[in-house]
């Protein structure tokens, strides 16, 4: 209701002098007055002509002003519209009456008009205030509505790309427990495309919508990048600087970052901001912490130069668990905080590793038992099952039709700045998924490059021993040694050369890898892989060896080539299949 | 649990004390103790001598009392910090970035 529209008034009377009388002196009040003769007519009018006060008087024919305010008051529903009595009367039963049937006020006749206009304008506050609550409550109940429907939509959206991956990976359980409809938690499972489990458990600064808004994001880099082979400071830094750009100062994401690398008994990394993720053995006990040593995501532009990932061994039977703090920080009806200490007595000194993890979701359902949840909660447990990966599926794409693979080659070589700064296999990976027909052998020629490059490098050119890694101790100095020799690494280079030439159904490719190092004794090594490859395959060298028609270390050891043969149909033809 | 946020300037540096509960039922309280104190030059202590559990909206706090610093160029120290607090601000590695004491 705007001030500048005149405030329209129905006077009702069934003397012709009384109505004139109001009407001329509400008039020259700058009211815009209606009138009407009885109840009925009333009423009649109050539903055209909805005026926001009525002047009524009580005794008339027809309807009198009783019936007529109650009718009145009906239609004026949740609006508040005064009514305001005259009456001839001081009959106090009277009197109650007219406040009873929904009257504000009265005043008795003959009228005086300065008190009729000082009581109306004082109903018509009232009736001012009660339309703006009105108004406002409207407008609340249709944002509320609004936002309802948001979330319900954001949810959708949010649970399909956070579940992008719908296949469940068996050794990998998971607890969500959001605090409202959306979390600010995120724990996203993929696998990378050498076979190896990778999980990520984040948490948004707060919870709710505020807190979920980055998740999207999150999600594309991760899958993203995990599928194209990168590594997992890569993608830890490419999220990094994507949530610096987007959040605001005081929001930021905690993550950790989880490998399992099956084949190699070995657990990478990486932990911003979130409590101690850890490692229990079979029987029981913290064999490994996994330590917060970085900052979370998003608060600074460029993470820290020490911000690597950590190794650490595992044995078949281990079990990884990574907590959001929301766990540690749960308070119980008395505000006792549920802690880290209690978190990790529960988890690691269960008797059965098969049932520590749901005991601890039920001690927390226990312990925070009628408190409501304040953050959200999830936790994650990843088993080191010991299942090699089963030879790696190949990504079901289209059938490329009768294509006819192409022949073809390319060479790629790269100095010592390139090996320091980047990992290379990705983009050529990339490269050569977009020729026609390999795309479907992404994976395994992925695994084949990724195994021999790492060779080249880590023996090659670094000098690593990899007996170091026999021992747990000698494993984390491995990759400590590692890291440290490649930022030292001043001359050096590996060249790739890829040759693929077509076959009557699929084609061949040819990987020649070459470093500038001074070679090995591979004799002796090429006997230890057959046994290798007895007592567990998939491990490493062994698994490119089965993915490969054939694998050959030529001259002192420095170059080596994989010849990798394929069919339209997704099949390749291995040297474990007897060729 | 009651809450509070007491702040004071001595030469060029400005303390903020806070007690009770660090989160965000004090970010208001938090923020105008430094919108208005803190000049180019000076330095911040938080002091966390009344302090027994934080959250991670505080975390967000101190961040945003350290970008109105100057980010990178700020200088701040935040002292007196109970274990458990230690424990956050620890797992956080706030240390990357203030001088905890």
């Amino acid at each position: 209701m705007t001030t500048t529209q005149a405030l329209k008034v129905l006077v009702v009377d069934d003397e012709a002098t009384t109505r004139l009388m109001i009407r001329a002196n509400l008039v020259r009040e700058s009211y815009d007055v209606i009138s009407a003769e009885d109840g009925e007519q009333a009423v009649a009018l109050f539903e055209r002509e909805r005026p926001q006060a009525v002047i009524m008087d009580l005794e008339m024919p027809v309807m009198d002003g009783y019936e007529a305010t109650q009718e009145i008051k009906r239609m004026a529903g949740d609006l508040f519209v005064p009514v305001i009595f005259l009456t001839a009367t001081l009959d106090e039963d009277a009197l109650v009456r007219c406040i009873e049937c929904g009257g504000d006020d009265f005043l008795s006749k003959p009228v005086s008009n300065p008190v009729l206009l000082a009581k109306l304008s004082a109903q018509l506050r009232i009736y001012q205030m009660t339309e703006t609550m009105i108004t406002q409550r409207d407008e609340l109940r249709l944002n509320q509505i609004q936002n309802e429907q948001d979330m319900r939509i954001a949810e959708k959206v949010f649970a399909r790309m956070v579940n992008q991956d719908t296949s469940e990976i068996g050794n990998v359980r998971k607890l969500v427990s959001p605090a409202s409809v959306l979390s600010g938690d995120v724990l996203l499972v993929t696998t990378a495309p050498n076979g190896s489990v990778r999980v990520l458990l984040g948490d948004f600064t707060g919870h709710g919508l505020s807190a979920a808004i980055g998740t999207p994001l999150v999600c594309e880099v991760f899958y993203g990048m995990t599928a194209k082979g990168f590594s997992i400071v890569d993608v830890v830094n490419e999220m990094n600087k994507k949530l610096h750009k987007v959040l605001p100062t005081g929001l930021f994401f905690a993550c950790v970052v989880l490998q399992l690398e099956i084949g190699e008994d070995r657990l990478t990394s990486w932990c911003g901001g979130i409590p101690d993720a850890m490692v229990r053995g079979v029987n029981g006990g913290i064999k490994h912490r996994i330590p917060s040593r970085n900052l979370a995501l998003g608060i600074v532009g460029k993470l820290g130069a020490n911000s690597g990932t950590t190794s650490h061994s595992l044995e078949v039977g281990d079990r990884i668990l990574a907590c959001s703090d929301g766990l540690a920080e749960a308070f119980n009806p008395d505000g006792e905080l549920f802690g880290q200490k209690r978190l990790e007595k529960i988890y690691c000194e269960h008797p059965d590793s098969e049932a520590a993890f749901d005991q601890l979701s039920r001690s927390i359902a226990d312990f925070t038992e009628g408190e409501e949840q304040t953050d959200d909660i999830t936790m994650v447990e990843i088993v080191h099952d010991g299942r090699c990966p089963e030879k790696l599926a190949v990504g079901a794409v289209e059938k490329e039709g009768d294509l006819r693979a192409a022949d073809w080659e390319a060479h790629f070589k790269f100095g010592v700045e390139t090996l320091r700064a980047i990992d290379p296999l990705p983009l050529i990976v990339q490269l050569l998924a977009e020729i026609q027909g390999l795309s479907q052998h992404r994976e395994h020629i992925y695994t084949i490059l990724a195994e021999l490059f790492r060779n080249s490098l880590d023996h090659g050119l670094l000098g690593l021993d990899s007996i170091l890694k026999q021992t747990p101790d000698g494993f984390e100095k491995y990759y400590q040694l590692r890291e440290e020799r490649l930022a030292a690494l001043s001359e050096g280079m590996i060249r790739i050369e890829l040759q693929h030439e077509p076959r009557t159904t699929g084609g061949r490719l040819l990987i020649l890898l070459e470093d500038s190092g001074p070679g090995f004794d591979y004799g002796e090594w090429e006997n230890s892989w057959l046994s290798d490859l007895r007592a567990k395959s998939g491990r490493g060298i062994a698994l490119v060896q089965t993915l490969c028609e054939s694998v050959t270390y030529l001259g002192d050891g420095s170059s080596v080539c994989a010849s990798y043969i394929w069919d339209h149909d997704g099949d390749a033809q291995g040297a474990s299949e007897g060729t | 649990m009651s809450q509070s946020v007491a702040s004071r300037i001595s030469g060029t540096d400005l303390t903020i004390r806070v007690a009770g509960r660090f989160d965000f039922g004090v970010h208001r309280d938090f923020r105008s103790a430094y919108v208005d104190a803190l000049k180019p030059g000076m330095s911040v202590t938080v002091d966390m001598n009344g302090v027994e559990y934080m959250d991670s909206s505080a975390l967000g706090m101190l961040l945003l009392l350290r970008e109105f610093a100057g980010n990178d160029s700020a200088d701040i120290k935040i002292m007196n910090v109970c274990d458990e607090v230690m424990e956050i601000l620890k797992v956080a590695n706030f240390d990357q970035l203030f001088k905890v004491l």
